[in-house]
Order: structure tokens, then C-alpha cells, then sequence
């Protein structure tokens, strides 16, 4: 068990987003959140990086996420895409890449003035991370440009490149394949498990293309109303009754 | 080193001007305005925050500088580096409502602190009140004399390493993450940007900048007045920066002397300078969104690699 999330509450002003929401990850797994629009998925990722805050624990390795600011998550391990991009717009694909790395440098205002031995042998490692990681996502030749000059497919990839750069336990992806078509989509899953299989990751993916949760997950968790309604591996899930009614509808409602 | 080659014609700038003192003081003005406009600059265009106080940080930074060096005969350069000190502490201070507020609130915050500065420096008799400081010494030490050349080379030498501060961090750990922070402040968190902490410091920086200009600015003019650091000059400063092109030292030097120079060039003819600089600065923003920069087509080294 690499997470373990117990009675995770968000209350927004009087409106229940995540109801005592439990949820383990097992280590080295690909763990997808899934569930109807509003059913609190990006809430839970959100509590779990400090965006927002709530009550409750979640454990990962022994310390409790709920209980840091939210510029110390990246250091115990946890790094995050987001569900609309938020990239840094102004920067050259170089430059997001590098925030990636970010926690990982160790040099001092001091030496970056002074331009000292350590600096610019730490400035030249990062760099040469970034030109791998681009490497193997292909878009080393949009290094040095800007990213929001590039197409939305490849945006994405920046956002988890900029992600695994940071080195993380466990990786979250918050609707990767949104947006996408069905060859761009099929590109990112391929780049997707690689990644995992290459940095021996642990994967929570919320995401609503059930074709690719299916064929990619270990285990699925299904929200609703900010609650868990079912959880278990993708063929136990398609054959649940209660997650059929979330998406498709109560049956004795439409009866009647 | 070739990215330092551009200082060069700067160097060689006064030499045709020796005889003429007064042109050469204004170019040391220009400077002065450049190193204040720098402190707006990394404030904004860095760090992404607003403030139109930041007149407040001058007046800080000149009476800090002008009080050592004509009530206690401090040394200048110490008189110097404690404006600066001392105008970053405020900037800290001035900074903390910073890390709630922001945009338009923020702009209302820094607004009201700079009107605020400028009141309570006119109440005080260390400061002269009203009619202010006068007969601010000019200072010279070693082989210089007191004179605008002298001024100037200074001017230009810390202008120069400003320069070589802002192009050094800004594609390292600590200008990415002001970039990161500025572009979304979520991301930047979420990859272990301390944004608390660098609010903190560009509020600090841009104090401090703006405090050493001030101290410069209070020993070449030698008379200071709670009524040259007003609302006036906290505009100018932002709209230097946006003339002359953000982000960049060469762009907002050139916006400092679009403000500087414009009043002394039409001084001799009978027009009004508010008009022709505020239909000068709509055509600016209207045809060179990107500042008077854009002319020149010189784009900063930093910019090229990191923006």
C-alpha cells in the first residue's frame, strides 16, 4: 500500500464535494478514479496535493499529505498533472520542464550570482534530464519554444513530462485523455504505461474514456455525490449494478 | 560575454558631452529612473504582482540616504546600502498583504500605502516636513570628484550589475520559479515553489532596487521634497516599464528616458509635455504592444530562452 486515504471530507461553503471518501493504492498499480461529472474526483486529487482543504487522513509512506503545505507534496513523492493544463504559458517548454526539477536543486541564490562550481554542474544535470525526458516523450525539438505555441496533444505530454521530470512515488493524472482524438489518444496510453513501467510508478488516473480505464487499470474506484459507490478490478466494475445506475441512470426511475 | 557587449556604447556614451554638465546629468537621471523602473519590472513582469506605490520606496530609499548623509555625515556609499537595506524591510512588510490579495486589490493596497508614505513623511521634523532636505552633498571619494561624469559612470556600474543579477537568474532555480509562480501559482506550488516566500522576495527586491534609486536620486538632485515621490512617479515608474518593453533592462531603460529625456528635449518650446507624452504613450500601445523594444528589435538573451 503506497496510499491510503481514510474519511476524506471537502465542504465548500455548505456544499459536500468529498464525503468521508476512503481509498488504498496498492504499490506499483494503476489505480483509476472514475465516476459522473461533479462526483468529486478532482476534489479528492485536489485535497490530496493541498489545493484545497479537508479533513480527514491520507497516508502516504507513513506521512500524512493532509497535514503539509502544498509546496512540500512534490518532496514525499506525489506529483500531479492537472485536469484544464496549467502550464507555465510564458515559458519555453524548457523552462516547464526545468520547474519539473524544481525541488531537486540544491544550489543557493548565491551561487546562481556567482555562477560557483556546484551551480553550474547541478544547472548542466537538469539540463540534461529535461533533453532526456523530452527525448522520450518526442518533443525534444519543442524545447525552446514557448509552450502555449504548441498543440494540445503535445501540451499534455509537456504537463506529464513535467511530472515525471520531478522523479515521483506516485503519479497522478487528472484526465489526461480529454480533448484528445482517438490516434492522439492511443499515442499518450502507449507513452502513459511506458512511463510507469520505466520509473517503476504508481499511477491514480481520473479519467472519463471508459475504453482506455478498462484496458489500462488495475483497479478502478468509482465516485459518486462525493461518495465511493464500487470499487474493484474492471471487470467486476462493468458488471456493478450501482455504477451502472450512476452513468446511466436508476432503472426503476425511468420506469416509473 | 558577448551578452555584456551592449554596455559598451553605454561606456562611451558621456565622452561628446564633457563640456555640457547638464545633458550629462540628465543621463544620470535616465539611469537613476532605470534602476527604480528595473524594481517595478521584477515586481510585474517577474513576479507577477501589481503595486503603484512603489514612489514610496524612493522617498524611502532618498530620505534614508539624504538624512545619514547631511545629519550624521555618514559616508555615502554606507548611506547608500542602508536606503536600499532599509527600503527592502518596508517592501517586506509592504509585501505581506501581498500574499492575500492580489490584482486590482493588491493595486488598491500598494496605492494607498505609497499616499500614505508620502503623508506621514511630510509630518515629521527629521524629514523637514513639507519644504523637505536641501543641500544634499554630491559625494565623491578617492580620484573622483563630486561631478555628473563621475555620477554617471556610477550610475551605469550598477545598473550594469543589475544586469548581470537579473540575466544570471533568470534561466536558474530562482527566476524560473518567479515565472512559475507568476504563470500559475497552483502549478508552481504543486512542483515545491515556495510562492509565500518569493512573493515575499520580489516585493523585497523591487523595495530595494527602488530604494537604492532613491538614495542616488537624493544626492543628483541635492533637494528632496515629500511632493516628488508622489502617485505621479509610482504611475511613471509601471508606465516606463510598459513603454519601453517588460522584462527586459534594455526595454526599461528606454522607457526611463522616454519619461526623463521628452520633458528636457520639449522644455524649450511652449507646449505641454502631459499632452504629447499621453498621446505618445496611446500610440505607443497601440501600434508596439510590446514597448518601444520592439523598434529595436533587440530581444533580451534571457528572453529568448526562457519567456
Amino acid at each position: 500500500m503506497i496510499l491510503s486515504i481514510k474519511a476524506l471530507s471537502v465542504k465548500f461553503k455548505g456544499l459536500i464535494a468529498s464525503n468521508n471518501f476512503s481509498m488504498d493504492v496498492e504499490k506499483g498499480s494503476f489505480h483509476s478514479l472514475i465516476g459522473p461529472n461533479g462526483a468529486g474526483k478532482t476534489t479528492v486529487v485536489n485535497a490530496l496535493t493541498r489545493v484545497v482543504s479537508s479533513t480527514g487522513t491520507a497516508l502516504f509512506e507513513d506521512v500524512d499529505l493532509l497535514k503539509m503545505p502544498a509546496h512540500k507534496i512534490i518532496n514525499a513523492g506525489v506529483a500531479r498533472t492537472f485536469q484544464n493544463l496549467e502550464l507555465f504559458k510564458n515559458l519555453t517548454v524548457m523552462g516547464n520542464l526545468f520547474i519539473g526539477a524544481y525541488h531537486t536543486i540544491n544550489y543557493n541564490f548565491f551561487d546562481e550570482i556567482f555562477s560557483t562550481k556546484s551551480y553550474k554542474f547541478e544547472q548542466s544535470k537538469i539540463v540534461q534530464n529535461v533533453t532526456e525526458i523530452s527525448e522520450m516523450l518526442d518533443i525534444k525539438r519543442y524545447l525552446n519554444m514557448p509552450v502555449s505555441s504548441l498543440p494540445y496533444g503535445t501540451q499534455k505530454l509537456v504537463e506529464i513530462g513535467r511530472a515525471v521530470i520531478s522523479k515521483p512515488k506516485l503519479l497522478i493524472l487528472d484526465e489526461p485523455f480529454a480533448g484528445l482524438n482517438d490516434q492522439e489518444s492511443e499515442k499518450l496510453k502507449e507513452e502513459i504505461l511506458r512511463i510507469k513501467n520505466l520509473y517503476d510508478l504508481t499511477i491514480l488516473m481520473i479519467e472519463h474514456d471508459m475504453r482506455i480505464v478498462m484496458s489500462v487499470s488495475d483497479k478502478i474506484t468509482v465516485m459518486n455525490f462525493g461518495e465511493k459507490i464500487a470499487e474493484g478490478n474492471p471487470s467486476e466494475i462493468i458488471r456493478d449494478r450501482k455504477v451502472a445506475e450512476a452513468y446511466l441512470g436508476d432503472r426503476s426511475y425511468s420506469r416509473s | 560575454m558577448k551578452k555584456y557587449l551592449w554596455f559598451i556604447p553605454f561606456v562611451l556614451v558621456p565622452l561628446p558631452f564633457l563640456g555640457y554638465p547638464f545633458l550629462l546629468s540628465i543621463f544620470v537621471l535616465i539611469g537613476i529612473y532605470t534602476i527604480a523602473a528595473i524594481g517595478m519590472d521584477v515586481l510585474t513582469t517577474w513576479a507577477g504582482q501589481i503595486s503603484i506605490g512603489n514612489a514610496a520606496f524612493f522617498a524611502v530609499g532618498a530620505y534614508t540616504s539624504a538624512i545619514l548623509v547631511v545629519n550624521f555625515h555618514v559616508p555615502f556609499l554606507i548611506a547608500f546600502l542602508a536606503s536600499g537595506l532599509f527600503a527592502m524591510i518596508i517592501g517586506i512588510v509592504v509585501g505581506l498583504p501581498a500574499l492575500r490579495v492580489s490584482g486590482f486589490y493588491l493595486a488598491v493596497v500598494t496605492m494607498a500605502f505609497g499616499i500614505a508614505v508620502q503623508q506621514i513623511i511630510g509630518v515629521f521634523q527629521i524629514t523637514g516636513g513639507y519644504n523637505g532636505i536641501r543641500n544634499i552633498p554630491v559625494p565623491s571619494f578617492w580620484i573622483f570628484k563630486a561631478s555628473p561624469v563621475y555620477q554617471y559612470y556610477i550610475v551605469l556600474f550598477i545598473v550594469f550589475l543589475i544586469f548581470i543579477v537579473l540575466s544570471r537568474i533568470s534561466f536558474s532555480k530562482s527566476g524560473l520559479a518567479l515565472f512559475a509562480m507568476r504563470d500559475s501559482e497552483i502549478a508552481a506550488r504543486a512542483f515545491g515553489v515556495n510562492s509565500l516566500k518569493y512573493k515575499l522576495a520580489a516585493f523585497a527586491a523591487s523595495a530595494a532596487l527602488t530604494g537604492l534609486a532613491g538614495s542616488l536620486y537624493a544626492s543628483a538632485i541635492g533637494f528632496i521634497s515629500p511632493s516628488q515621490f508622489d502617485l505621479t512617479l509610482s504611475l511613471d515608474l509601471l508606465a516606463m516599464v510598459i513603454v519601453g518593453g517588460t522584462g527586459s533592462v534594455m526595454g526599461v531603460m528606454i522607457g526611463a528616458a522616454f519619461f526623463v529625456g521628452l520633458p528636457f528635449l520639449l522644455s524649450g518650446y511652449n507646449i505641454s509635455i502631459t499632452i504629447i507624452q499621453g498621446v505618445a504613450l496611446i500610440v505607443i500601445l497601440l501600434f508596439l504592444p510590446k514597448g518601444l523594444l520592439q523598434i529595436f528589435k533587440i530581444t533580451d538573451l534571457f528572453k529568448k530562452k526562457v519567456i
